[in-house]
């Protein structure tokens, strides 16, 4: 056995010619590292620090850079280190570990030397080997001392996948080709991992996976002559390995049907001590031989070990035949996607123990173990990061993730969205939300500061109160999935956000919504809302919270289970549940998601249901009556293109008349402020206002109000004739009108997020919209209600009850006085001049509530009016 | 150490431009000739005086890549400042300012102050942007502009103090809202603001926008 090792170093050592004066210090310095292993053959136990291999690896380094400044072309170095696979040599030693911390300076000379040279090397048979050895290396599962450069290392690839677009094939985990001369060539890690390493047998069963044969690549170049004057451009073939126990055996292989020269078999299984070189040598034998014990195995070491020339010679008569078969490999990829598919039973126990028996993370969960695998070597290993307890880890492992979605290369999304990186990303997210602890107040979630990256509250450490670290960890996950939906390929972002919303929003919150925490729940979920950016998790989430469906519901038949839960939650016992999901629904109208808007109040009110047409012709304040022909006859079909006409539905000539139907509905002995002052809300809506016009000009909104014609109605759209009679504002706004007479007896809170909720659904420059919020002048259909008819309904019903009290019109002031001096309120409510119950002080207060919401009212129809004119 | 305020920074341009060389000049006060190439966000930090009042700038260094920009979107969220980069000796880092400009527009809050720097004046017998363009270009857009060289450390406190001015003097009119985080500002811990615009009116719950309903 010592003596495999001692012929595989001689050789190495051996091809060496003495040349110029570069490469003859490469050379002397190869040779030093390598005499370091004959010298310790037995005691290769003594740490890295103290040999001389990290000066010598810097030595190789400082050359194989300098000598780039020499020209374009590879010097000698660089043709040295590709010819004598010396990288495929370190891969084993990093391997092996063989010296302990040989994988931490191999790795990061790989990574220095990958970085800084001006060649793509990455696509260099003799380079890409070793490359992928290393990635398999990197798994975050495992404790690891030396993560950090681990990370550092696969996130040097991700830059170089970036650079250089076209070696993303190399980073794809597809199986490996033994070719003759690969499977001579070999021999060296396979002596080296044998001799050098000390790992007693019982140790490599369970818990080694170093050990486990190792994918390496097959590679297809799409840009063979990127390698200027690379002489030797070794095609690998692809092949499908089929490892009948390894989890990375594809499921699905998406290599081209033409380049399967060779189907490898092997029963390697993850506690093998075999490099994936002894699994193709062993592939060449039938399959029984290779399904013998491990400890076999090292008898079949070939003499063969040979020059590793010689192997290289064999693997270019190999590539010179496939590049003369001339076809396509991107093509004939695509073309074979759909129809290959090689199902594979994939035996994972072997790799759940391993982490379990590993994990040092703050999570665990079962899916860490899912044994789909991307068949991109890179982003599974990247994956492995994610739970990793360390953030800086966690968020570099985020970034490469990030980074490969975001490529813009359909085949290599196509991968990614085939894989089970959403499932994963979504998992996380779930096993974080059940992290979430019950005691957390709900009014503490609206100020926690959320982003995924380096600066994340979470690395801060802050601790504002008991559960915080939990909710911002969840945030931060929310926040990275969010931006990464709105980063990735579109086909990588759809399935995520597709995902997310099946196995977290509907799977999870769903249910959360009804049970007991509901009011951190809908905290959670409004916070989610508004912190995802426009982006197809967005999209998804409002699918989740209104449902797919787009055609409107009728009265007491629901369809979306989530909106239903979220009215039923307005009508419940608990004032903070109510509140909270009024907030929600305001972030709802406030994100301006069409379909979200469409599904909770415009599909109800396009048909313009709630219009008495027959009135309308007797009706003098309508602005119907004053349209001219040529606008009716377009059907509110107008839209954004004629910029310049301006909404009569909008802007109706009889503003005036509207404002004053608003600012005199509460009779004066109400009235707390004599001056009917709605010029003070003015300000912000007007800038509000012009954000939102900006925002929802994408909408195509029509820009009039128009009733159908009948004639045309009852032709295409059935059901809307009769629409009148039928008319149901849907359930959305049956809540909000409802909540309206309830005002008298509501309390404070919930009163001012209801009349919020409704100035900002008003604002929206929607004509149906506004005519049923904000124009108190159209006919209406006997028997509905418009938000005008509920408040005149409520300001009667106070207007009877309200001086009942006592010194009411004093009590008024006084509570005036408080609720704008929001912060003394607290201590002024133990001496009040006038005595009044609670009842009596909640009904108070919803007179200036009312008062208020009118001139709120007044204010925004002015701004539309304004703006339009 | 105690602050009154924390700037959240963002150092963006093409890659190679000297980001990170003025970075470290700036917090270490030191030129390291071969840098390693910046991979994902990196991260520096140094306190400074405005104003009589410590202030700590935290500054993210991004990857100039066009791929690694996908992150550096996620950075401009927080920032209050921004150093935009480019190379006098390399004319397509100049060339490349638009599209800078347009992404960091899209992804941070309006008020962002973004400084338009062109590094390596040392290099003026190899430049091949003029100062009157840096100038103009800044103009045109409305950024501050600068000279700089991370070697020689000519002008790059100055680039970065001048950031924080500018940052502080909007605080001061009440244009930041400091109380949002997101603005990439915070408030130190043993700080009381007493800038105008802090609290919010009446009815403090209701949203800032919506003014609220009392
Ligand atoms: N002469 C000179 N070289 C500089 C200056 N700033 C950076 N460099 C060099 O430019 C190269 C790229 O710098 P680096 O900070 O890594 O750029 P980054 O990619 O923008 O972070 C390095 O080799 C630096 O030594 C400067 O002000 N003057
Ligand atoms: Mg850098």
């Amino acid at each position: 056995m010592i003596s495999g090792l001692q012929i595989a170093l001689k050789n190495a050592i051996d091809v060496i010619a003495p040349p110029a004066t570069p490469l003859q210090d490469f050379t002397y310095h190869w040779k030093q590292l390598m005499n370091f292993y004959v010298n310790h053959l037995n005691d290769a136990k003594v740490s890295i620090e103290r040999t001389s291999i990290p000066k010598h690896l810097d030595h190789l380094l400082r050359l194989l850079l300098e000598e780039e400044k020499n020209g374009d072309e590879p010097g000698p170095c660089l043709e040295y280190t590709l010819q004598h696979r010396l990288l495929d040599l370190l891969a084993t030693l990093a391997s092996a570990e063989t010296p302990p911390g040989m994988r931490l300076v191999c790795l990061s000379f790989l990574r220095k030397l990958l970085t800084k040279s001006k060649h793509p090397l990455l696509h260099q048979a003799a380079i890409y080997g070793s490359v992928q050895r290393m990635i398999a290396m990197c798994n975050g599962n495992l404790a690891s001392p030396i993560e950090n450069e681990e990370i550092q290392f696969l996130l040097c690839l991700c830059f170089l996948v970036c650079k250089y677009p076209h070696v993303t094939n190399i980073v794809n985990d597809s199986s490996n080709v033994a070719q003759d001369g690969e499977a001579l060539h070999c021999s060296i890690d396979k002596s080296a991992i044998d001799k050098v390493t000390y790992i007693p047998a019982r140790r490599m069963k369970n818990a080694n996976t170093l050990f486990k044969p190792l994918n390496t690549q097959a590679i297809t170049l799409m840009n063979p002559d990127l390698f200027k004057t690379g002489k030797h451009r070794p095609y690998h073939v692809d092949s499908v390995n089929k490892s009948s126990s390894q989890s990375e055996a594809s499921q699905e292989n998406k290599q081209p049907k033409h380049v399967q020269n060779a189907i490898t078999r092997s029963n390697s299984s993850s506690q093998s001590s075999r490099s994936s070189r002894d699994v193709e040598a062993a592939s060449e034998s039938s399959s029984p031989v290779a399904q013998q014990p491990i400890d076999n195995i090292p008898n079949r070491v070939p003499e063969e070990a040979e020059d590793d020339t010689r192997a290289s010679e064999n693997l270019y008569k190999v590539s010179k035949e496939v590049e003369s078969s001339k076809y396509d490999p991107v093509v004939a990829a695509l073309n074979d996607i759909k129809d290959l598919r090689i199902n594979e039973e994939c035996l994972s126990s072997n790799g759940d123990e391993k982490s379990d028996q590993n994990s040092k993370h703050d999570i665990t969960f079962s899916s860490s173990r899912n044994p789909e695998h991307s068949k991109c070597l890179l982003l599974d290993s990247l994956k492995s990061y994610i739970n990793s307890a360390d953030n800086t880890i966690r968020i570099r492992a985020c970034e490469g993730i990030m980074v490969l979605a975001s490529l813009d290369d359909p085949f290599f999304a196509e991968i990614i969205a085939k894989s089970d990186l959403s499932t994963i990303l979504a998992k996380r997210l779930e096993v974080l939300f059940n992290l979430i602890p019950a005691q957390v107040e709900s009014s503490d979630i609206e100020d926690i500061e959320v982003t995924w990256g380096l600066d994340s509250p979470l690395l801060i450490n802050e601790k504002k109160f008991p559960g915080y670290q939990r909710v911002a960890a969840f945030f931060m996950w929310m926040d990275f999935l969010a931006q990464l939906s709105r980063e990735a390929h579109s086909d990588v972002a759809e399935i995520l956000a597709q995902t997310i919303r099946i196995s977290f929003f509907e799977k999870v919150l769903t249910h959360a919504l009804s049970a007991h925490h509901a009011i951190l729940i809908t905290a959670l979920v409004t916070k989610c809302l508004k912190n995802i950016p426009t982006s197809p998790l967005s999209i998804e989430m409002g699918r989740w919270l209104v449902g797919q469906q787009r055609v409107p519901d009728i009265p007491d038949v629901w369809c979306c289970p989530v909106l239903h839960r979220l009215i039923e939650n307005c009508f419940t016992e608990s004032d903070d549940l109510i509140t909270e999901t009024l907030k929600l629904f305001e972030a709802m109208i406030e994100k301006r998601d069409e379909h979200i808007l469409h599904c909770l109040v415009l599909t109800y009110l396009n048909t313009r249901g709630y219009y008495d047409n027959s009135a309308a012709d007797s009706a003098i304040a309508s602005w119907s009556d004053e349209e001219d022909e040529r606008v009716r006859e377009k059907k509110g079909c107008m839209d954004i293109t004629e910029g310049t006409s301006h909404s009569r539905t909008l802007a109706p000539s009889n503003i005036h008349r509207i404002l004053n139907c608003f600012l005199s509905l509460l009779p004066r002995q109400l009235q707390t402020e004599s001056d009917s002052n709605y010029g003070r809300y003015m300000g912000n809506w007007e800038k509000e206002y012009s954000i939102i016009v900006k925002n929802c000009a994408l909408l195509a909104w029509p820009l009039e109000a128009v009733t159908l014609d009948d004639s045309a109605s009852s032709d295409s759209r059935p059901e809307i004739d009769n629409c009148a009679n039928r008319f149901y504002p849907g359930p959305f706004l049956s809540m909000l009108l409802d909540k309206i007479s309830g005002i008298p007896k509501q309390k404070y809170e919930i009163n001012l997020h209801l009349t919020i909720l409704i100035s900002k659904l008003a604002l929206l420059p929607h004509p149906y919209l506004h005519e049923f919020l904000l124009n108190p002048l159209i006919p209406l259909t006997p028997g509905k209600k418009s938000l005008f008819i509920c408040l005149q309904r409520l300001v009667k019903q106070l207007a009877n009850e309200v001086p009942k009290i006592q010194n009411y019109k004093l009590i008024l002031k006084e509570l005036r006085l408080e609720m704008f001096n929001d912060c003394c309120a607290q201590e002024s409510s133990d001496n009040k001049t006038y005595s009044r119950s609670k009842e009596e002080e909640t009904l108070l207060e919803s007179v200036i509530i009312v008062e208020e919401f009118c001139k709120e009212l007044a204010a925004i129809a002015y701004v539309k009016y304004h703006h339009s004119t | 150490m105690s602050y009154a305020y924390l700037f959240k920074y963002i150092i963006i341009g093409d890659t190679g431009v000297g980001k990170s060389c003025l970075l470290l000049q700036f917090t270490d006060k030191r030129f390291q000739p071969v840098h390693d190439l910046t991979i994902g966000v990196e991260f520096g930090a140094r306190m400074i005086t405005i104003d009589g009042k410590q202030i700590k700038l935290q500054i993210w260094d991004t990857a100039g890549q066009e791929a690694f920009r996908s992150i550096t979107r996620s950075y401009y969220r927080g920032a209050a400042g921004a150093l935009l980069v480019y190379d006098i000796t390399r004319r397509e880092t100049f060339n490349h300012l638009t599209t800078w400009l347009e992404d960091a527009r899209q992804h941070s809050n309006s008020n962002m102050v973004i400084m338009l720097i062109g590094n390596k004046s040392d290099l003026d017998a190899r430049r091949e942007v003029k100062r009157e363009e840096g100038e103009a270009f800044a103009r045109e857009h409305g950024l501050v502009f600068m000279e700089t060289s991370a070697k020689t450390a000519a002008n790059v406190e100055e680039a970065f103090i001048n950031t924080a001015k500018e940052i502080y003097e909007k605080i001061q009119e009440g244009v930041f809202d400091i109380n949002n985080e997101a603005n990439g500002i915070k408030i130190g811990p043993s700080h009381s603001p007493t800038i105008p615009g802090g609290i919010s009116g009446p009815g403090g719950q209701g949203s800032a926008q919506g003014g609220g309903c009392c």
